[in-house]
């Protein structure tokens, strides 16, 4: 019986952990914007097949360790198909708990359109907020005299 | 006597349990097991939105995509409107690289023989290998698919692009990382940039592959390379490089049938990025001069550019912008016949994705305005224009209106 039982919840904590993942459609940067309205927050859009991405989500990750007050949100472009692997990526960057979204469009070409029709489909893409929401959209690898200046601000 | 029994009963008892403890694990790795391929095959779906085609010279079209893991080759005798049932080309399922600039590719030899490759995405993140297949015998059969590279260790290899020359050789090319693991080993103090470019080359006709080469270091990581051929066979090919302080220009190449690699620069445009752009370039063949080239630049001049480069002192002309940067004009196609000059792109609106065609009769000196030649409202991939008896046709595979082929003035 336990060992069913215990069966049982495997069964859906392993399903729950591939599908950790909220879905990001069409209206989602709007929602979270509003959700956040007045608070500092980064959204930061990564793929499992960007090499660059990985190094920025950890810098992402070391710099708001000291900086608790900001929002955290993470985007991966990769469909939920690829869940498990990008769960695996996501966890070796030491992030704080944060809200972690996957693509849910089959046209992610027009939902990219959706989110900044000034962004070509490079990664690492990101979007600094600052508190009166004034937006700096980064394509690539983060400085770090970047980010210092970003949160002296 | 009775302690014997005990001791028996003892020996009994603690077999048992283990049987039970094996038990259990094996009935937890089975469930494990079914999650696992739950997971990864609980959806249905058809064929992704990418698809290669290529005409045969009996003006067979013959297609190529993916669909759950599969290789799959189809084949239309009505230019595109109706296609035969497909056939699996791999036989094992496979993870199949089909996002960004990632898609399986089909061409045809002089011969006849059907050639496909395409790249199996691997575990360990960017990693694959690069297959490829062969037909004989008309696309009724492939014959078991081959690894083209030696080196096989799980690193990147990927962005498979495929060439045949009038003779028949066949020139495979990827993006490949094995001098970067090498350097990260070596622990150099220059840091190693970016990927580099590898080929192999079969000429005798698919049966094997020679021990791969490499083109290049520093190429970029994530975007396809353009390849075509020179009058006599050789390979010219085009990709974005890194070059100093991390700009991202583009290089091309000439590489002979004797493996004599000659690179140049053939853009300037200076974006600086530490990024994937999930860009690559197009390039085709003009006249006597040289080769018309398409790519896109990001940054502050972000959009979709056109030049020609001359085929002996590689001069590169001024570049010329095409379409509109708002609207995400990019991942470009060009076919040359004679003087004339198709270059197609995507581009994207609040509404809809669609294909912009514009048309130079002069060999690209001159261009006639450029237009919308079709659209849709969901999902496409890129454009690819491709030709039959020097006519020119526009391939376009959409989720929402199906594969489109259009033949063009």
């Amino acid at each position: 019986m336990k060992l069913k039982i215990f069966l049982f919840f495997l069964f859906f904590s392993h399903l729950s952990f591939a599908y950790e993942f909220m879905p990001f459609d069409m209206n989602t940067r709007k929602v979270i914007e509003k959700r956040y309205i007045d608070q500092p927050l980064i959204i930061s859009f990564w793929s499992i097949d960007c090499p660059y991405c990985i190094n920025d989500l950890k810098k992402l990750g070391k710099a708001l360790s000291k900086n608790t007050n900001v929002k955290l949100i993470t985007v991966c472009v990769d469909g939920k198909e690829s869940a498990i692997k990008a769960e695996r990526i996501l966890n070796q960057a030491n992030l704080p708990k944060h809200e972690q979204y996957q693509y849910a469009e089959v046209d992610e070409d027009r939902l990219r359109y959706n989110i900044d029709p000034a962004w070509y489909g490079e990664l690492p893409r990101t979007y600094f907020y600052d508190a009166a929401h004034q937006v700096t959209p980064l394509s690539g690898k983060i400085s770090n005299s970047f980010l210092d200046k970003w949160f002296k601000k | 006597m009775f302690i014997i029994h005990f001791l028996k009963e003892q020996v009994m008892r603690k077999l048992n349990s283990i049987i039970k403890f094996f038990k259990k694990i094996i009935f937890l790795l089975l469930i494990l097991f079914c999650e696992t391929s739950f997971s990864h095959e609980g959806h249905t779906h058809g064929p992704s939105v990418v698809a290669s085609v290529s005409f045969d010279k009996s003006g067979t079209l013959w297609r190529v995509r993916e669909q759950q893991g599969f290789v799959i080759v189809d084949s239309s005798n009505d230019q595109g409107l109706n296609f035969s049932k497909s056939i699996n080309v791999n036989n094992e399922l496979q993870k199949i690289g089909t996002s960004g600039d990632a898609k399986p590719k089909i061409t045809i030899g002089p011969e006849g023989n059907i050639y496909v490759t395409w790249t199996q995405t691997l575990s360990k993140p960017y990693t694959g290998y690069i297959w490829f297949a062969r037909s004989k015998d008309r696309g009724k059969t492939f014959e078991l698919p081959q690894i083209v590279h030696q080196d096989k260790s799980e690193i990147t290899h990927r962005f498979d692009t495929i060439n045949v020359n009038k003779d028949g050789r066949i020139f495979v090319a990827w993006v490949d990382k094995r001098d970067l693991e090498k350097a990260k080993l070596q622990k150099k103090e220059k840091e190693y940039k970016g990927a580099a470019l590898y080929y192999a080359v079969s000429e005798n006709f698919g049966e094997s592959f020679k021990a791969e080469k490499k083109i290049i270091d520093s190429s970029c990581e994530c975007c396809r390379i353009g390849l075509t051929n020179d009058s006599k066979g050789n390979i010219i090919g085009m990709w974005r490089q890194i070059y100093d302080g991390g700009i991202r220009d583009h290089a091309v190449a000439k590489i002979d049938i004797n493996d004599n690699i000659v690179v140049n620069r053939a853009t300037f445009g200076g974006w600086k990025i530490d990024a994937c752009p999930h860009h690559g370039p197009a390039i085709t063949r003009g006249g006597d001069w040289g080769y018309h080239m398409a790519w896109f630049d990001g940054g502050e001049k972000a959009g979709l550019f056109y030049g020609r480069i001359d085929g002996d002192a590689w001069v590169s002309s001024p570049s010329k912008r095409f379409g509109n940067a708002n609207f995400q004009a990019g991942h470009p196609s060009l076919l040359s016949i004679n003087e004339k000059v198709y270059l197609a792109w995507k581009e994207i609106n609040e509404s809809d994705n669609y294909i912009v065609l514009a048309i130079s009769e002069d060999g690209g000196k001159n261009w006639l305005e450029a237009k919308k030649i079709k659209k849709t409202e969901g999902a496409s991939d890129y454009p690819e224009l491709i030709q039959f008896n020097n006519k020119a046709f526009l391939s376009w595979n959409t989720i929402k209106d199906g594969y489109q082929l259009i033949a063009l003035e």
